[in-house]
C-alpha cells in the first residue's frame, strides 16, 4: 500500500521505506548546509569609501595627482602620495564631506560631497555597519567632474572622475644608445646618462642639474614654432664633445577646444632640425601602431628620441692568472695609447678594460701601467696590436662608420698577451684580447 | 547559493513529477463532479520555533500554520510573532513584530488514499514589525568615537516565497510534515536612518534571497468524507 513516486526510475514510497528516508535526509542536510553559508564576513562593512579618478581632458590616459595633504571635514587629514586614484573614507556620522587637497605646488582644490548614511545590525560577532548611497557633489573647485557612481564603495573603485584641462607646454625625450646584437640585429635601449645641465635656449632656464636620467620633460616655447635646447652631459653620450644641441619645430594653434578651458595653445607636426641638432640621431618617436608622436600631450609623452651611435672601436681587454680564465684585478696607474696624448682607466681597479683602437691606422700600441695586490711594483705590459679596418653603415643616423676586425698581437716580448678567438671587434664590445697578471 | 536553491527546487519537482500511479485509482465522475468541496481543515503549529524559544536566548517566536483543500490545490494561511534581541560589546540589537503569509501549494500526491502530501507552492508574507538598535563608542581611526541609537517603529515588510514539503498522516488526526521556504523580494518601508537587519517571518535581509524551515505538526479537522478511491486491488 502506499503511493510511490520516483527519480528517473527510483522508486520511493511515502511509507517508511529506506530511499525515502535517504532522500529527506538529503534535502534537510542540504538546506542545513546551505543555511551555513550564509555567516556574515566581518571584514570591512562600511561601504564609506569615495573613489576619486583624476584624468586630463581630451586623454584616455589617467592624469597623476601629486598631493602633499589632502584634508576630510576640517582636522581630519590624509598625508597623500602620487596617484592616479585617491580612495577617502566619508564621514557616516553625518551626511556630508568636504575635501581639500593641497597639490604639490601649492595649489589646492575643494570637493564637497554629500550622501544618505543608514546604518544596519549584522551579527553579534560584527556588531553594525554603515551603508552609504546616494552620493552627489555639492561643490567642487576642479575643471570638470563627472560622478560616475552614486553608491561609496568599501574600499576603491571609482565614484568620481576629476578632469583638469591639458597643459600642452611638456615635451618628452628619451636617451638610447643603439647597438648590434649578435651578428647584424640593430637595437636601441634607454640610456641612463648624468648630465650636467639642460638649458632651454629661449629662457635661459636649466633644468636637470646635475641628475642621471634617461627620460627627460623639457617645456616648449609656445611663443614660437621652433625650441632650441643646451645639452651638457656629464659623459660624452657618444663624442668627445660633451655639449649637444637639439632644435625642433612645430606648429602652434590657439583654440577652444573644451569649454571648460577656453582658449589654449596645442602643439602638433613636431620635427626635428637636422641642421642645427648636433646629436648622433634625433628623431621623432612612434607609438605603439607605429605612428609618429609629433603632438605634444598632456600627460606628457616621448615625442623625440636622441640615439646615441655605437663606438665601434673600442677592445675589450680582460686581465687574468696565468693559464687560467680566472680574471684578477689589477690597480691600473694609466693606460697610453700611441696615438692619443689622453690618459684611461688612471687610478681604478678593475678586471677589465675598454681601449678605442685608432681609427686612422691599422695598428694601435697600449700601455698599461699597474700593480697588483701582491706586487706594489709598477708592470708595464704593452698591448700591440694590428686589424682590419673596413667602412660600413651601421645605422642609417649614423652614416659611415668604421669597423675593426682580424685583431692580432704584433709584439708580445713577455708572452703574456694575447688575442682570443673573438678577434673582431663588437658593439657593445666584446673580451678580444687576454693579458697575464702574475 | 542560487544554484544551490535552483538544484533543491528542481530536485523536489522531479521527484513530484516522477510520480507512478500504480496503486489506486479515483471514479472519473467523483472526482470531476466534487474535486473543489473541502474535505478537511489542517491547523498545526511550527515545532522549531517553539524549540528555538526554549532553547535559544535570542529568538522568541510562534507560528501557526492552516491549510484547507480544494482538490490537488490546498489554500495555505500562516500567522506567526518573531523577536530578535542581540546584545554585544559592539550593540545592542532587538526586534518584534507579527507576520502572515497567504498562498496555494500544489499536491502532487493526488491518488494517494490517506491523502499524504508532498507539494510545491507559492506564498506571499507581510510582516509589521519594531526594531531598536544601540550603538556606543565605536571607534573609526579618522572620525573618532561615534555613538548611535537608532529605531524603526512599526515599520512593514513583505516578500514572496517557493515552498516545497511533505504532510504525511500519523496516527487518526494527527499530521506531521515540513516546509522549506525559499524568500525572496523583500521590500521594506522604513524611512529613517536604520536600515532593518531582521525581518519577522523572514529572515536576515543582507542577501537577496534566504531559505527558511518549518517542521510541523497538524490536527486536521475533517468536514465530509473523501471521494472513493478504488485501486487495483479491488478492482480484481
Amino acid at each position: 500500500m502506499g503511493t510511490e513516486f520516483g527519480l528517473w526510475g527510483v522508486k520511493v514510497s511515502l511509507r517508511p521505506q529506506k530511499s525515502m528516508k535517504r532522500t529527506g535526509w538529503f534535502i534537510f542536510f542540504l538546506i542545513l548546509a546551505a543555511s551555513c553559508l550564509d555567516d556574515p564576513d566581518c571584514f570591512q562593512l562600511n561601504n564609506n569609501y569615495l573613489g576619486i579618478s583624476f584624468f586630463v581632458m581630451g586623454s584616455g590616459g589617467a592624469d597623476t595627482l601629486k598631493a602633499t595633504e589632502i584634508a576630510l571635514s576640517g582636522a581630519k587629514v590624509v598625508y597623500a602620495d602620487t596617484a592616479t586614484s585617491v580612495a577617502l573614507p566619508l564621514n557616516y556620522s553625518t551626511t556630508a564631506t568636504d575635501i581639500i587637497i593641497t597639490r604639490a605646488d601649492g595649489t589646492k582644490d575643494t570637493l564637497n560631497v554629500t550622501y544618505n548614511a543608514q546604518m544596519q545590525y549584522v551579527s553579534e560577532d560584527c556588531g553594525s555597519r554603515y551603508i552609504l548611497a546616494g552620493l552627489k557633489v555639492s561643490e567642487h573647485s576642479f575643471d570638470s567632474i563627472r560622478l560616475v557612481s552614486d553608491v561609496p564603495t568599501k574600499s576603491g573603485g571609482t565614484n568620481i572622475a576629476v578632469y583638469r584641462c591639458p597643459e600642452i607646454t611638456t615635451m618628452g625625450l628619451t636617451l638610447q644608445q643603439l647597438y648590434i646584437s649578435g651578428t647584424s640585429t640593430q637595437s636601441a635601449t634607454t640610456r641612463s646618462t648624468e648630465i650636467n645641465s639642460i638649458t632651454a635656449d629661449f629662457s635661459g632656464e636649466t633644468f636637470y642639474v646635475d641628475k642621471t636620467a634617461s627620460t627627460l620633460y623639457l617645456p616648449v616655447n609656445l611663443t614660437d614654432v621652433k625650441s632650441s635646447y643646451t645639452f651638457d652631459f656629464a659623459d660624452d653620450f657618444g663624442l668627445k664633445d660633451s655639449v649637444r644641441k637639439l632644435v625642433v619645430n612645430y606648429k602652434v594653434q590657439e583654440i577652444e577646444r573644451y569649454k571648460q578651458c577656453g582658449k589654449q595653445k596645442f602643439v602638433d607636426s613636431l620635427y626635428i632640425d637636422k641642421i642645427q641638432t648636433t646629436f648622433d640621431t634625433a628623431s621623432i618617436a612612434l607609438d605603439s601602431d607605429g605612428d609618429s608622436l609629433s603632438t605634444i600631450q598632456d600627460p606628457a609623452v616621448v615625442n623625440v628620441k636622441l640615439l646615441r651611435c655605437p663606438e665601434t672601436n673600442l677592445t675589450q681587454v680582460v686581465f687574468r692568472r696565468p693559464n687560467t680564465t680566472t680574471t684578477r684585478a689589477i690597480y691600473i696607474q694609466s693606460i697610453t695609447m700611441d696615438y692619443s696624448d689622453d690618459i684611461l682607466y688612471a687610478g681604478d681597479t678593475t678586471t677589465t678594460v675598454k681601449l678605442p683602437l685608432n681609427p686612422n691606422s691599422t695598428t694601435t700600441e697600449f700601455q698599461v701601467k699597474y700593480t697588483t695586490a701582491s706586487n706594489t711594483a709598477t708592470v708595464t705590459t704593452t698591448i700591440a696590436v694590428s686589424y682590419t679596418v673596413t667602412f660600413s653603415t651601421l645605422f642609417s643616423g649614423c652614416g659611415v662608420q668604421n669597423t675593426y676586425s682580424d685583431l692580432k698581437i704584433t709584439e708580445n716580448p713577455n708572452a703574456n698577451v694575447e688575442v682570443l678567438t673573438t678577434n673582431d671587434v663588437k658593439f657593445p664590445a666584446v673580451t678580444n684580447i687576454a693579458v697575464e697578471v702574475n | 547559493m542560487k544554484s544551490i536553491n535552483i538544484l533543491l527546487l528542481v530536485l523536489c519537482s522531479s521527484l513530484a513529477f516522477a510520480q507512478k500511479d500504480t496503486t489506486a485509482v479515483i471514479p472519473a465522475d467523483t472526482a470531476q463532479s466534487k474535486w473543489y468541496i473541502p474535505t478537511g481543515v489542517r491547523i498545526g503549529t511550527d515545532a522549531l520555533s517553539i524549540a528555538r524559544t526554549y532553547y535559544s536566548k535570542s529568538f522568541k517566536g510562534w507560528e501557526v500554520n492552516g491549510d484547507v483543500d480544494f482538490g490537488r490545490y490546498y489554500l495555505s494561511v500562516d500567522y506567526g510573532y518573531w523577536a530578535r534581541d542581540y546584545a554585544s560589546d559592539k550593540g545592542i540589537y532587538d526586534n518584534d513584530g507579527n507576520y502572515f503569509r497567504v498562498g496555494v501549494d500544489v499536491n502532487f500526491l493526488t491518488k494517494d488514499p490517506e491523502k499524504n502530501m508532498f507539494f510545491i507552492g507559492a506564498r506571499y508574507g507581510h510582516a509589521t514589525f519594531s526594531e531598536h538598535l544601540v550603538v556606543e563608542g565605536i571607534e573609526d581611526p579618522v572620525w573618532g568615537t561615534l555613538n548611535e541609537n537608532l529605531q524603526n517603529v512599526n515599520i512593514n515588510g513583505h516578500w514572496f516565497e517557493l515552498t516545497t514539503g511533505i504532510r504525511v498522516k500519523m496516527w487518526k488526526f494527527i499530521w506531521m510534515g515540513y516546509t522549506a521556504r525559499f524568500k525572496f523580494g523583500l521590500g521594506t518601508n522604513e524611512t529613517g536612518r536604520l536600515v532593518p537587519a531582521d525581518v519577522p517571518g523572514y529572515g536576515r535581509t543582507d542577501k537577496e534571497s534566504v531559505w527558511g524551515f518549518n517542521y510541523q505538526l497538524f490536527f486536521r479537522i475533517p468536514v465530509r468524507k473523501s471521494p472513493a478511491i478504488i485501486t487495483e486491488k479491488d478492482k480484481k
